[in-house]
């Protein structure tokens, strides 16, 4: 067996098109199926799948609808002979398979009933509904702030959380990370960092605000890897995005200062 | 290539394959798998061939057996610029060594007899020869 590739005694396309493979085939099935992912046909340097290869596949709740490439390949029916008199090397047994492996097409299958692992695609959509977190915007000085004093943002919420989620019996580990943060200024301006900032005197996201009053907030882009059934880690392909409660603080007009106004 | 594996016939496309097979026990003795490269297009199983073999070859490791013998084939099937074909091999046993030829562990393969098996062809006018588009080994 090829690696990257699952056998289907059966698939067949319904009147509207959709391709339904299964392991229920008709008595003297002419074919046999193999399903692979189409990066794993097409890669012809490292032979690896990026998680970008995968297309999304639209899959009602519960069904697994994957996209990938169909092969088939011919069987010795119980006569000796192919569906199509295809030449079979003398004494080759019915039932076996014969000739090379045939493309068929790429199409987005419904394979839950060959009950196969989650697919990265399919555990991408698990994961954009997952309750993440949605991190909390902290903001230096506390309370009012002071024009020509730049205000510091940061988030002492958790980066990371791990969710464990049965996908059709599958038990599925995911661990989320925050990959991006956006901080809404409230004056129009947005500020991005990959980190999620900190407390002075080790800021790292900062803005100048006029006098005012302000609504702040962190909207967080996740990204995430999975497990199922403890295997090996792999990339969920995609990410998603979580908004935190807003902070309202006023900036005041500058006066002369005595203390660290960061207290 | 020989010669009689350049007609675009029934009889060329069945030398070609042939002579593809002997690529691959070459590639197993002399561990260069661009010929393999170089008469396929698209074909998954000869790039994992070739693939594995240039990591193995990489790594300093080395073939022992694992020769493929065509031992049955059925005419091949003849559409306009393509050709299949199904045939019977066998795999000899193949250990692979390392570099001081000490066996390397997880690497060492039964003979495999009476694999069905088949290939696709694909014929290059700019090339005047065949080209292996599918190889299916067992």
């Amino acid at each position: 067996m090829a690696p990257g590739a699952v056998t289907a005694r059966y698939a067949s396309q319904n009147d509207s098109g959709a391709w339904l493979a299964s392991n229920d085939a008709p008595d003297n099935l002419p074919y046999t199926y193999r399903l692979s992912n189409p990066c794993i046909v097409n890669d012809q340097n490292t032979g690896a799948c990026q998680g970008t290869d995968f297309r999304d596949c639209v899959a009602p709740p519960g069904r697994a609808v994957q996209d990938l490439v169909i092969e088939e390949r011919r069987l010795v029916l119980a006569d000796g002979r192919t569906i199509d008199n295809f030449a079979v090397p003398p004494g080759t047994a019915p039932g076996t398979q014969v000739g090379p492996w045939i493309s068929v097409a790429r199409a987005c299958i419904d394979v839950t009933a060959l009950n196969p692992p989650p697919s990265p695609g399919e555990v991408f959509r698990y994961f954009k509904e997952l309750p993440l977190p949605k991190l909390t915007t902290k903001q230096q000085p506390p309370g009012n702030a002071l024009s020509g004093l730049p205000v510091i943002f940061f988030t002492d919420s958790p980066t990371t959380q791990d969710f464990t989620v049965n996908i059709r019996g599958f038990t599925v580990t995911i661990a989320a990370r925050a990959t991006g943060f956006t901080w809404h200024t409230g004056d129009g301006t947005d500020l991005t960092s990959s980190g999620p900032g900190a407390a002075y005197p080790n800021q790292t996201v900062t803005h100048d605000y006029r006098s005012g009053s302000y609504t702040a907030s962190l909207t967080t882009t996740w990204g995430a890897t999975f497990r199922v059934n403890g295997g090996a880690s792999a990339a969920v392909p995609g990410t998603t995005t979580t908004d935190g409660p807003a902070v309202t603080f006023t900036v005041l007009q500058a006066h002369a200062v005595l203390t660290n106004p960061y207290d | 290539m020989p010669a009689e594996a350049r007609t675009k016939d029934a009889a060329g496309a069945e030398a070609f394959v042939r002579y593809y097979i002997a690529l691959i026990n070459r590639t197993s003795q002399v561990m260069d798998a661009k010929p393999l490269r170089d008469f396929s297009q698209n074909c998954r199983d000869c790039m994992r061939i070739a693939r594995d073999a240039e990591q193995d070859a990489a790594a300093g490791y080395h073939y022992s057996g694992g020769e493929l013998k065509i031992t049955n084939s059925g005419r091949p099937l003849m559409k306009g610029s393509t050709a299949e074909i199904a045939f019977i091999a066998d795999q000899a046993a193949l250990t692979v060594t390392d570099k001081a030829g000490k066996p390397v562990k997880g690497l060492a393969f039964p003979r495999y007899p009476s694999l069905s098996s088949g290939a696709a062809l694909s014929w290059d006018p700019s090339r005047n020869a065949w080209i292996m588009t599918t190889l299916t080994l067992g």
